[in-house]
């Protein structure tokens, strides 16, 4: 089965060091290419932290790639670039709360806990139950509005870290901080409601079974 | 294999983070579950989907970068020319405000100058009582005297004039009516 892989994936040791070195000497293409590796990873961390607030997200991550720009010794190799970059982006987050007086933090931990996020008892499916097959150009853009609009941060963020950028559900636990079992249940919630609102968009159920 | 379980291991499998052995048993699972391989095909729809979402938001911010990084480099390019230049435009400014100097002191009246007395020679001067101020001033002026005291007890006064001109002054002084005595002073020993 083909799977599309990011157009730019996370980068190896040594290609990263060699584009550090170029941006020492300002090279823009070296930090297209290590921007385009690692926006999306840290406005997906700070999605969780900063949820419904796009145009934050992408100043503050636009800030922490800055700051690799600008200072490109600062990374010095102990950690993993992401890791790095994670711990950028939670300064900044922190000095972007005290320029909001911290009002956006009590709304963390409500992310993935309320009503919304509980399963439609018909959806609790196992693994014979099944799901509709999508195979037509309208039914990639119901998908396209469901994944768009059904999801909260806390789901987008984990299917995101799950399906593009390849980690397990402990790494991003420990880099979102939070608890592994509820960021596991976040992740199989969103997956399922992107897959009920494609079914009821489509006027399907799950008894209706599926057309391989 | 429970939902969370096979949602687990579909991620893995797309991910190709599956070993071999697993990969070939979970095959096995899904060529015996239709419907698990169907789920596996829609986790990879909506994984394309969610692609193509981050790359376009990567897009944006891209473009939003790309206008700073020029706003920066104008700035830069900016500094950098105002530190190549700033020393010859520092000398360009002190040969100006020189040269500016320069100018008002060469244009600055004659008798304003502080005469040096090692070049001059002092002169007393006793002008008639009913000489006009006026007169006593162009005539100072005329043989390049200025005065430098008086009047004394006598009513003279003792003006300084360039000892090259000593002479010529003297015999101008004493040839004009409001001029009624002047003589060279002598220096002190």
């Amino acid at each position: 089965m083909e799977t599309r892989r990011l157009r730019f994936p996370e980068l190896a040791e040594e290609e990263l060091a060699s584009l550090l070195k170029r941006l020492s000497e300002k090279d823009q293409a070296a930090f297209s290419r290590l921007f385009h590796a690692y926006f999306g990873r840290v406005a997906n961390f700070l999605r969780v932290k900063l949820p419904g607030q796009d145009d934050a997200i992408q100043s503050i991550a636009n800030e922490v790639l800055y700051e690799i720009w600008r200072k490109p010794d600062s990374f010095d190799g102990s950690s993993r670039f992401s890791t790095f970059l994670i711990g950028i982006a939670k300064n900044k987050l922190l000095q972007h709360w005290g320029r909001q007086d911290e009002k956006l933090v009590p709304m963390l931990d409500e992310e993935a806990e309320g009503d919304d996020d509980a399963l439609d008892p018909a959806c609790k499916s196992e693994a014979g139950n099944p799901y509709d097959a999508l195979l037509n150009q309208q039914e990639l853009n119901v998908l396209r509005d469901c994944a768009d609009k059904r999801l909260n941060s806390l789901q987008r963020t984990v299917l995101l870290d799950r399906l593009l950028y390849g980690h397990k559900i402990e790494e991003i636990a420990q880099t979102l901080e939070r608890n592994a079992a509820t960021l596991r249940r976040a992740f199989q919630i969103g997956y399922e409601k992107v897959m009920d609102c494609v079914r009821s968009r489509l006027g399907l159920t799950p008894a209706q079974g599926i057309q391989p | 294999m429970n939902q969370a379980e096979l949602l687990e291991m579909m991620a893995d499998f797309l991910n190709g983070a599956l070993s071999a052995k697993q990969a070939t048993a979970f095959e096995a699972h899904l060529d015996a579950n239709p419907a698990a391989r169907q789920q596996l095909e829609n986790m990879r729809v909506l994984r394309e989907e969610l692609v193509r979402q981050a790359e376009a938001e990567t897009d944006a911010a891209w473009t939003v970068m790309q206008t700073r990084l020029q706003a920066e480099s104008v700035s830069t390019g900016l500094a950098a020319l105002w530190r190549r230049w700033r020393l010859r435009a520092g000398l360009f400014v002190a040969i100006g405000v020189a040269a500016f100097e320069a100018f008002l002191l060469l244009n600055a009246p004659a008798y304003r100058a502080a005469p040096d007395e090692r070049e001059t020679q002092a002169i007393q001067v006793l002008f008639a009582p009913d000489a006009p101020q006026r007169q006593v001033r162009e005539l100072l002026d005329q043989v390049h005297a200025q005065v430098s005291a008086g009047p004394g007890a006598s009513g003279e006064y003792t003006v300084q004039v360039h000892k090259e001109e000593a002479g010529a002054a003297l015999a101008a002084l004493r040839a004009t009516p409001i001029v009624q005595d002047a003589y060279p002073r002598k220096s002190l020993p």
